[in-house]
């Protein structure tokens, strides 16, 4: 008599625990994130050749997105740690700052906020928050800019994953 | 007679007549020829004819135009007609030009810069944090900002040694990026998402750009 009762109580309960538990399990929040900053210049000279320090973003400068672009140099490299809710400011050669913070994700997914200042640091250019998978590559057009070898626009190539 | 027999030297008569570009005698003497000859009713009959369908025609392809792309023809009209009105009128002064120059974007353009100017409050209400110019960055707290309400670590000390980082990445993983949430600087943006990696294009110059309004 005892025992179908007790089977008919704990048998929802051990179906909607194993439900609820799961999904929670399976999207543990993240609380770091290792990001790399990579500033390219894309110039409408050159033979469209991907350079060996930028073939690791090959099949995205490779994308009809660029199409115009023939020329790809590396500016710039940065690698950069983030905590959860905490801002990571950086400067960069070109003059630009950007801003970037975790604002949570899970294992596949991560929310990012990014701004990004003008050349001069003065005022933002832009500010938004994004979510993207892990390793997915984000990139900003920072408009046009030179340097002493090549002329063209300026892209920051922003790729963080989650970490334990 | 003049107009009785002569068809192809009428004809330019004959349509200023059906135009009703002719006038007093020449009108009634029109009138007369083609009361009196078959022909040239039946030259009047088909101008007729070709007239309405050529304009049951252009109705039918003004009814395939939206709307606003009819609102975006008298807009640019506008335009024209304010400029040629500027460029004959006496000098104006240096800011009714740049007032009436802009007319057509005050209402965006002062949206624009009223969220620039709320933008640049928020990002100026705390002090600017310290930068790190090194290839390795830590993060530093935000500056008086609270954290999310999902957050479920404390923000971190003030500063934070850079720690070492992974000399090599993985390859960037091809996928869309979800924006939540975009501020421009008071500039024009826009996003572009290929499947492969999202691009968001930022102009800092104050290039005004002719770009043609979404229907």
């Amino acid at each position: 008599m005892l025992a179908p009762v007790l089977a008919a109580i704990l048998a929802p309960m051990t179906a909607f625990a194993a439900v609820a538990v799961t999904p929670l399990a399976a999207e543990a929040a993240v609380t770091k994130a290792n990001c790399q900053v990579t500033t390219v210049l894309m110039s409408k000279d050159g033979d469209g050749t991907i350079p060996p320090e930028l073939e690791f973003m090959k099949p995205s400068l490779q994308n009809d997105e660029f199409a115009a672009y023939k020329g790809f140099h590396l500016i710039e490299r940065k690698a950069v740690k983030l905590a959860l809710a905490t801002k990571t400011d950086s400067s960069f050669t070109s003059g630009h700052r950007l801003g970037l913070t975790l604002m949570g994700g899970d294992e596949k997914r991560l929310k990012l906020h990014a701004d990004l200042s003008s050349r001069d640091g003065s005022k933002s250019l832009v500010s938004l928050e994004y979510s993207i998978e892990n390793d997915g590559l984000f990139m900003i057009g920072a408009g046009s800019y030179s340097n002493e070898a090549h002329s063209g626009k300026l892209f920051f190539a922003i790729q963080c994953g989650g970490a334990s | 007679m003049k107009y009785d027999n002569d068809i192809p030297t009428q004809a330019g008569d004959l349509q200023a007549f059906f135009d009703g570009e002719l006038e007093g005698p020449d009108a009634e003497r029109m009138a007369r020829s083609v009361e009196a000859d078959a022909e040239l009713r039946a030259h009047l009959g088909q101008m007729t004819l070709m007239r309405d369908l050529v304009g049951r025609s252009m109705e039918m392809r003004a009814a395939e135009v939206p709307r606003a792309r009819f609102e975006q023809i008298w807009d640019e009209i506008d335009r024209t007609i304010s400029e040629d009105a500027r460029s004959v009128e006496a000098p104006a002064s240096f800011w009714q030009r740049v007032w009436s120059a802009i007319r057509p974007f005050r209402v965006p353009a002062f949206a624009a810069v009223a969220a620039a100017a709320v933008a640049v409050v928020v990002l100026r209400s705390g002090d600017a944090p310290p930068v790190n110019q090194e290839p390795e960055v830590a993060s530093v707290p935000r500056s008086a900002e609270p954290a999310p309400p999902d957050a479920k670590v404390a923000p971190g000390p003030a500063s934070i040694p850079a720690p070492a980082i992974a000399e090599s990445f993985p390859s960037p993983r091809a996928a869309d990026a979800e924006i939540h949430g975009i501020e421009f600087g008071g500039k024009q943006g826009r996003i572009s998402h290929t499947g492969v990696v999202t691009v968001l294009y930022v102009e800092e110059d104050a290039a005004t750009q002719k770009s043609e309004r979404s229907l």
